[in-house]
């Protein structure tokens, strides 16, 4: 279940981190790297699965859904080298609709990137999102159509579906590649980081858990940073 | 609010805490934006709140009380109202559910909306049997999901405007009937009741009947029938006639977006104790109700537009031929941009004509009805409404009225 912190535009605030943060260029930092920052995020917390909202108004029983994974975290450098933000090239992604599941539940992407939104379900969906970087309304479409959508700014972007409430889905822009989304065993690796000092961060399902500095030297060619978000 | 009220109203504001507050308040600073689940997944509570303010004037102030357009069968406006209402789904087993619906309006003691078992017989067919206080098999619009399901503030004249006739009262004769017109938010007639009531609408949406419901069929083509205590206008826990309604819905969704769908109904309306005034027990045939119905919906990109029209027949034993009414409504929405929509709904509700030695015309005022409105979504599950009403009428001390109303709606 996806939940709403109480302050206000929570995830305008979020977004603008990411932003700011970004934006904070390591002066005079190489154009390339051969770094590996890699590690691996252990959820602690149990986030319970969406669920539909009671139906008392409707007949019999809804279908199944696909199980949304939870453990999935991004792990991002809080600053990045300057190179970062040159070499971004347009890119394409998928937030796939199926099942009344969005898939994958977090996608980490690139500013520049267009993303699509299949919807690979014999319903409709109406995907949006209200707030953050990019509001957009794709309006109700069928199995077997796709929309897309060009994120232009970083941020945090909550996604939804209006006609299934119980459908949402994170997408987080970056300004820089220096990201990696974790697989199912809580692993993660982000590659080609140059030598620098560095925040590097752990986020989980809606806002950032955990954070610690890291120092990529000359001679080192992998670091390892294991995060414990609860 | 009286006391009485207050002690009645706090169960039902101490289980909304519970889903607001409760499982969240470890993580604090959030709230819910969905249900909440309890027990492993096995109870899911869900909320739904509403304020609706309009420019119609109170009912203390002003005896003709804005022409009682939009009033309900529990007397309140739906223009001015506060609801509270709380869902909750409980897996008795795999395909057992316990399903209820409590709903306060306007401070009153909480209602259950819904009360009801749904049962899955068979695992890998689409079939269900529900049983208890059930949800309608008529029509399309009662069984919209909440209030987020109205684009606007007002109701469907079918589904809410208050005829003359009543489940308990009968007028001796026509001349009697067409005294009514127009005053369906308190019709009174020799034969039967003599307490204060409201007079009955086409199909109401602001009770469910009770009795057994099955449904058959995958979303593209489905049937339910069910066999219930009360009528479409009139649904009773308890029988007051000996009779049951017989109702049936047929869906169809040639396509993926567009619904079409048929319903109809037959039930016997009055209680016996209206046709024991009559001694006419033998006469039983000239107390039901039937009705047909319907109803169509087509979306598209960021257009959703809907229509249905209901038919209604009342045998009345004292008066030589029934009462018929019919109504018709279209209604669209339009996203105008993300979290901004409009919305426009027309509605007519018809009466056929009556003839006494004096006069022929309809046997209650037919009404004419525009509403259209903007809503923005502050959030997922926060909508603010304003509408603008505007009401015509062919009777009654109030011929046209207009109002505005705003509302705020919050649900998970």
């Amino acid at each position: 279940m996806t939940k709403l912190p109480l302050i206000p535009y929570p995830l305008p605030l979020a977004g603008a981190a990411v932003v700011l943060t970004s934006a904070m260029l390591l002066a005079q930092a190489p154009n390339q790297g051969t770094g590996i920052i890699r590690g691996h995020v252990e959820v602690r917390r149990t986030a319970p699965q969406a669920e539909r909202r009671p139906a008392v108004n409707e007949l019999g029983m809804p279908g199944m859904r696909e199980p949304i994974d939870f453990r999935r975290s991004v792990v991002y450098l809080e600053s990045a080298p300057s190179a970062a933000f040159a070499d971004a090239e347009p890119l394409r992604a998928k937030m796939d609709q199926r099942n009344e599941t969005f898939v994958p539940h977090v996608l980490a992407i690139t500013v520049g990137t267009t993303v699509d939104f299949p919807n690979s379900d014999q319903t409709y969906h109406n995907v949006f999102s209200l707030r953050g970087p990019k509001p957009f309304d794709l309006g109700r479409y069928a199995a077997g159509r796709s929309r897309s959508v060009r994120f232009d700014r970083p941020g945090i972007v909550r996604v939804f579906c209006e006609i299934h409430s119980h459908m949402s889905a994170f997408i987080l822009v970056f300004s820089h590649r220096y990201f990696a989304v974790t697989g199912a065993d809580g692993r993660y690796q982000i590659s080609r980081v140059p030598p620098g000092r560095y925040t590097l961060v752990a986020w989980n399902e809606g806002s950032v858990r955990e954070s610690r500095q890291i120092v990529m030297s000359d001679d080192q060619s992998a670091v390892e940073a294991d995060f414990s978000v609860r | 609010m009286d006391i009485v009220r207050t002690w009645v109203l706090a169960p039902l504001l101490v289980v909304l805490g519970v889903c607001v507050l409760g499982p969240q308040s470890a993580r604090a600073q959030e709230l819910p934006s969905g249900p909440i689940s309890l027990a492993g997944g096995r109870v899911v509570l869900g909320a739904d709140m509403s304020v609706s303010m309009s420019t119609e004037t109170d009912k203390a102030a002003d005896p003709t009380h804005a022409g009682w357009f939009n009033y309900t069968d529990y007397e309140h406006s739906t223009m001015r109202m506060a609801r509270i209402g709380v869902t909750a789904d409980v897996r008795i087993a795999d395909r057992m559910s316990f399903l209820t619906e409590l709903r306060s309006e306007n401070g009153d003691a909480p209602r259950p909306y819904a009360l009801f078992v749904r049962v899955k017989p068979l695992k890998n067919r689409p079939f269900d049997i529900q049983a208890g206080r059930i949800p309608p098999a008529f029509g399309a619009f009662s069984r919209r999901r909440y209030a987020d399901g109205n684009p606007l503030i007002g109701y469907p004249l079918a589904y809410q405007y208050l005829t003359s006739l009543r489940p308990d009262a009968i007028p001796t004769d026509t001349d009697e009937l067409l005294r009514m017109r127009a005053r369906g938010w308190r019709p009174s007639y020799r034969i039967g009741a003599q307490t204060v009531a409201t007079g009955m609408p086409l199909v109401t949406a602001f009770r469910w009947d009770t009795g057994v419901q099955a449904r058959v069929g995958p979303e593209r083509l489905m049937a339910s029938v069910a066999l219930t205590n009360g009528t479409i206008s009139d649904p009773r826990t308890k029988d007051t006639n000996g009779g049951k309604q017989v109702a049936g819905r047929v869906q169809w969704q040639p396509a993926i977006g567009l619904t079409l769908g048929g319903s109809a109904a037959r039930g016997r309306y009055l209680a016996d104790s209206v046709l024991a005034a009559l001694s006419l027990v033998a006469g039983r045939e000239r107390s039901t109700q039937r009705a047909f119905g319907a109803d169509a919906e087509y979306s598209r990109d960021h257009w959703l537009v809907r229509a249905e029209a209901v038919w209604d027949q009342w045998d009345v034993p004292t008066l030589p031929s029934s009462m018929r009414a019919s109504s018709f409504f279209a209604e669209g929405t339009y996203k105008i941009r993300p979290g901004l929509f409009a919305a426009a709904r027309i509605d007519t509700l018809r009466f056929n004509r009556v003839t006494t030695p004096t006069q022929t015309r309809t046997w209650d005022a037919a009404i004419t009805r525009l509403e259209t409105g903007l809503g923005f979504y502050v959030q997922r599950n926060l909508v603010v409404k304003g509408t603008y009403q505007y009401n015509r009428r062919d009777g009654g001390l109030v011929r046209k009225r207009s109002l505005a109303a705003v509302q705020l709606h919050f649900w998970l």
